[in-house]
């Protein structure tokens, strides 16, 4: 009964290559839809709008009082925008690569290519991640050109610093990409997944340091948003965030990372396509 | 080669797949059919691994799915012709199957254009008909030259030329010695193309039998006959019944009899002689698309013996009949 079709039975490609091939498909899909140069474009123009507007007071207030030129830094304000703005459109970008082919059941036809699982999820979160990378450190980069367009005759731009905040913020903005792949593929739904990411970067901290209770306050600096901007802002966040600086922060997003892909992973095992 | 061995997939308290035991085999067309609801997509699904089973097992070329080294070059399939970013182009779309599955991308152009969308793969999906969302399905199940071809109600929205051109299509990749497992609820459709039918009902096998032997098991034509004196007919009928033309009467829901097995001059030429009335005689010929709906909704399992003699006869060998 065997004919040439099933005869020829070529041997597995090895693993190095076979992810490549995911990467490959992934990356073409997500390359393919209007959607994610669009979230990529809303987030560079969010971010020179969010510049200029900070350039231009900060400029006034000091043209005003050129003592307060003391108080600007390149570094805060880029991550303000990069905590206001940007995570919120890699959260958008995250969730929707991770849970639009449950809404149109592309899931299926994706399995039928590739049904291992977890390399489905291990591409779709480097793809993503890695977009998120791109996304967050060109974002940055245009907040500190913009500002320092606006500014830079009155203050000098610290290169290093900036480029600690460029980088910084790439690698937050992919490790939240990492986070919300996780969440969108346990949850599944696109509206869920950035309804829980807008509470984790955004909602619960605040409702934590409205408490007044100093133990939730500092609580909040364990939730991704914080934790995030008090590393890429080297600290220098402006508003009260955590009682820690440095790496710990870092390590505080990659855990909530890590723990989001485990329990991605785990549902995408279990769970019926 | 698809099997499906007491394969069984339970959601909560409803039993959508129930013990399904069947061999898909090469070179033929292999109907799938039952009505809407009857397990047919759940199998499907089970079978592509996308579904884990209850229990039971669902196996490609002898392995799960998942284990499959190429599964794209394998098995193509199409599930659900919605089932595309609308967002994407169709050349993307097949393009991204291409890169995940390991096949060359030359065969995105080639595709296109066996399915006829190649004037419009640059445009996107969400502007595509029912008709040519089907197309496009069809094209990614074909994608990877795939020794076994597994397609869910591909007539689905087609026009009469595209469902025509599906019937080809599937007639075509038996011929070149695939494995082509088409679904269908409606038996006029799936008639027209299979060799072999699988038919379920409430997740449960119903029959798995050559067509022509299925054909032949259900479209039992009976004589109808009405008459004030049915005992002393009935009585003279059997005793015409024999080994070799086994002669059976059952009474009808209005009190006429339903005669198997005799043509109606017998029946009148009986009744005569058993000097019993009648007042209605002719001939019913039972439609098949009638068998079909009485056998699923009643669940009836067919007999697995002549299944059985349909399997050991092959494929080839029946085509050249037909």
């Amino acid at each position: 009964m065997t004919t040439p079709h099933t005869d020829t039975r070529p041997a597995a490609p090895a693993a190095g290559r076979a992810l490549l091939q995911v990467l490959a498909m992934e990356w073409t899909k997500l390359s393919s839809v209007r959607t994610t140069w669009w979230c990529l474009g809303l987030g560079l123009l969010a971010m020179a709008v969010f510049a200029l507007l900070m350039g231009y007071s900060a400029a006034d207030r000091i043209a005003e009082d050129p003592d307060a030129a003391s108080g600007f830094s390149y570094a805060q304000l880029t991550s303000q925008g990069v905590f206001y703005l940007v995570q919120f459109i890699v959260l958008t970008l995250a969730a929707l690569a991770a849970t639009n082919e449950y809404a149109n059941r592309g899931i299926t036809t994706t399995l039928l290519a590739v049904p291992r699982r977890g390399r489905v999820l291990a591409a779709r979160t480097i793809v993503t991640a890695g977009f998120a990378f791109a996304a967050g450190t060109a974002t940055a980069a245009l907040g500190i050109g913009v500002l320092w367009l606006v500014i830079g005759a009155h203050i000098p731009l610290d290169a290093d610093y900036a480029v600690r905040t460029v980088l910084g913020a790439g690698a937050c903005m992919a490790l939240f990409a990492v986070l919300f792949v996780g969440i969108g593929t346990a949850l599944r739904g696109t509206a869920g997944t950035i309804a829980v990411g807008f509470l984790l970067l955004l909602g619960l901290p605040l409702v934590l340091q409205l408490s007044q209770v100093q133990w939730l306050n500092d609580l909040a600096a364990c939730l991704p948003g914080l934790a995030g901007i008090e590393f890429y802002a080297s600290g220098d966040v402006g508003f009260y965030t955590a009682p820690h600086d440095g790496a710990v922060n870092l390590w505080v997003v990659l855990g909530w990372a890590v723990a989001a892909q485990l329990v991605g992973y785990a549902e995408l095992r279990a769970r019926d396509a | 080669m698809l099997t499906a061995r007491e394969l069984t997939k339970r959601y909560g308290e409803t039993t959508a797949v129930d013990t399904l035991t069947f061999d898909i085999h090469p070179g033929r067309v292999t109907g799938f059919l039952g009505p809407n609801g009857a397990g047919k997509s759940t199998t499907m699904r089970l079978l592509l691994g996308l579904d884990r089973p209850t229990s039971g097992k669902a196996l490609v070329n002898g392995r799960p799915y998942a284990d499959l080294p190429w599964p794209a070059r394998e098995v193509g399939a199409l599930l659900d012709a919605a089932a595309v970013h609308p967002g994407r182009s169709a050349r993307a779309h097949l393009l991204a199957l291409a890169r995940g599955g390991g096949i060359p991308q030359r065969r995105v152009p080639e595709v296109l254009d066996t399915v006829g969308l190649t004037e419009v793969a640059r445009r996107r999906v969400g502007g595509f008909s029912l008709g040519m969302r089907q197309r496009l399905g069809i094209a990614g199940a074909l994608l990877g030259d795939p020794g076994i071809v597994v397609l869910d109600e591909p007539v689905n929205g087609l026009d009469l030329d595209g469902v025509r051109w599906v019937r080809g299509l599937v007639r075509k990749l038996a011929d070149e010695g695939r494995t082509v497992f088409v679904s269908s609820h409606l038996m006029s459709e799936v008639q027209l193309v299979a060799d072999q039918l699988v038919v379920v009902g409430g997740g449960r096998l119903v029959a798995d039998a050559p067509l022509p032997e299925l054909i032949a098991a259900w479209s039992r034509t009976r004589v109808v006959v009405r008459t004030p004196d049915p005992d002393p007919l009935t009585a003279c009928l059997q005793r015409r019944s024999g080994p070799e033309r086994p002669v059976t009467v059952e009474p009808g829901a209005d009190g006429e009899l339903l005669v198997y097995g005799a043509d109606p001059e017998e029946v009148g030429d009986t009744a005569h002689a058993a000097g019993a009335r009648v007042h209605t005689l002719y001939r019913e010929e039972a439609s098949l698309e009638r068998a079909y709906l009485d056998l699923t909704e009643a669940e009836v399992r067919y007999p697995a013996a002549s299944g059985k003699s349909g399997t050991a006869q092959g494929g080839a060998g029946q085509r050249e009949g037909r």
